[in-house]
């Protein structure tokens, strides 16, 4: 049994190896020097995304869809639009939100846990979150993406989200699909599609 | 338990015989079995978008309900971005708390979501026929459990309310509007004595 057992975690680390692997240390400067030219070249993005919540007792992930905005230096607009319409803003430290025509609005800074999940997101898109002195960061490749893979080192932050994995395209160095872990199982995957850099994007986008 | 059990009992017995012979004159009073239909099917995920008031604090996101066995339900209540709030296995006689976060991890509130969970998802009722009555085309279903007394209200055959506390008093209420009488398109819970609302609307991920 336990011969047996030992054979399948070896094919298993053999499977993932193939899957991903962990980038050498000249790969991460190169990967690194990418994004962050990419990134710096990144004034304006919008895109579409679908999000689905993967939890491992639920027969379907739970999806949901909208468009995201993001304008230099950190405004950030998320509308959900399917199933139903709901728009969340992050701008100059005020958190504006949009509930089927309902609106409210809250101060970043008075929520810390909030405020840290603003600067990972802004940071997750515009890709500047290398600098980050809050997560443990690993480097990965797979065929399709270079993969970057923090870990929050805060604990408090870490009851809420275990790691967080980032997808760059491996020619544009844009952040494709966002997974956020929050256990061994369960997880969020946001999945870019329709990018678009650089466009005018009025600030009404962020008004909410 | 066995306060329940046996009235159960009795009813299936007496579905069974009861129409082969005529009710004695001192038969003890016959019980039905009324249920909510809501969510009890195992192969359904649940998925309704969700506004809790809790005086006058708002909390939106995902609720997500699965039964994951004959006698318990999972319930994950998560934020519009996912991440998980709350995450509980309810049954009628047991309560598993798998996550919370900090800001909702007081004795109160776990207790207070796991009692109204425990009456959204309960999905039998033993009423007698004395507690039955029938008034502007809803038939009311009352029913007694240890201390508690529950109200089971339908109308057109679907179930529109529960409410739950002392035969004097409601505590708690929940209704229901449903368009196909499989699940429910809207949830609304309502407390009399504290002021928390829980809001429900079906969505089709």
């Amino acid at each position: 049994m336990k011969k047996i057992n030992y054979f399948l975690l070896l094919f298993f680390i053999g499977f993932s190896a193939l899957a991903q692997d962990a980038m050498s240390s000249g790969e991460i400067a190169e990967f690194k020097k990418d994004v962050n030219a990419a990134s710096a070249k990144i004034k304006t993005m919008t895109t579409d995304f679908v999000q689905y919540k993967h939890m491992d007792f639920l027969a379907k992930d739970v999806e949901t869809s909208g468009k995201m905005a993001f304008k230099e230096p950190n405004s950030l607009a998320w509308q959900y639009k399917k199933p139903y319409n709901y728009s969340i803003v992050f701008k100059n430290g005020k958190i504006l939100i949009n509930d089927e025509g309902k609106k409210s609005q809250m101060d970043a800074k008075s929520n810390k846990t909030f405020s840290k999940i603003n600067k990972l997101i802004v940071g997750s898109v515009s890709g500047q979150m290398f600098d980050d002195k809050e997560f443990a960061i690993s480097y990965f490749k797979s065929k399709d993406f270079n993969i970057a893979r923090f870990i929050p080192k805060d604990a408090a932050m870490r009851k809420y989200i275990k790691q967080v994995e980032l997808s760059f395209d491996k020619k544009e160095g844009t952040v494709e699909q966002v997974r956020l872990l929050e256990s061994e199982t369960d997880y969020t995957k946001i999945v870019f599609k329709n990018k678009i850099l650089n466009a005018k994007v009025d600030d009404s986008a962020f008004s909410n | 338990m066995r306060k329940l059990t046996i009235p159960l009992l009795v009813t299936s017995f007496l579905l069974v015989f009861g129409c082969a012979s005529k009710p004695k004159p001192n038969a003890k009073t016959e019980f039905e079995t009324v249920t909510n239909p809501y969510f009890s099917n195992p192969e359904t995920d649940y998925t309704y978008r969700t506004k809790i008031t809790v005086y006058g604090h708002e909390l939106n996101g995902i609720l997500i309900a699965k039964k994951i066995n004959d006698s318990i339900h999972r319930v994950v209540l998560t934020t519009d971005f996912g991440n998980t709030l709350i995450d509980f296995e309810v049954g009628q006689n047991s309560f598993k708390k798998n996550n919370v976060v900090d800001d909702l991890d007081r004795k109160i509130v776990v207790n207070t979501l796991r009692d109204d969970f425990r009456l959204l998802f309960r999905e039998k009722f033993a009423s007698s026929e004395l507690e039955q009555s029938v008034s502007n085309g809803v038939t009311t279903f009352e029913s007694t459990d240890g201390r508690n007394h529950y109200r089971l209200s339908y109308s057109a055959n679907k179930l529109i309310s529960i409410s739950k506390g002392s035969r004097k008093k409601e505590q708690v209420s929940v209704g229901f509007h449903s368009e196909n009488n499989i699940f429910a398109d809207k949830i609304q819970i309502q407390h009399r004595d504290t002021k928390l609302k829980i809001e429900m609307s079906h969505f089709a991920p």
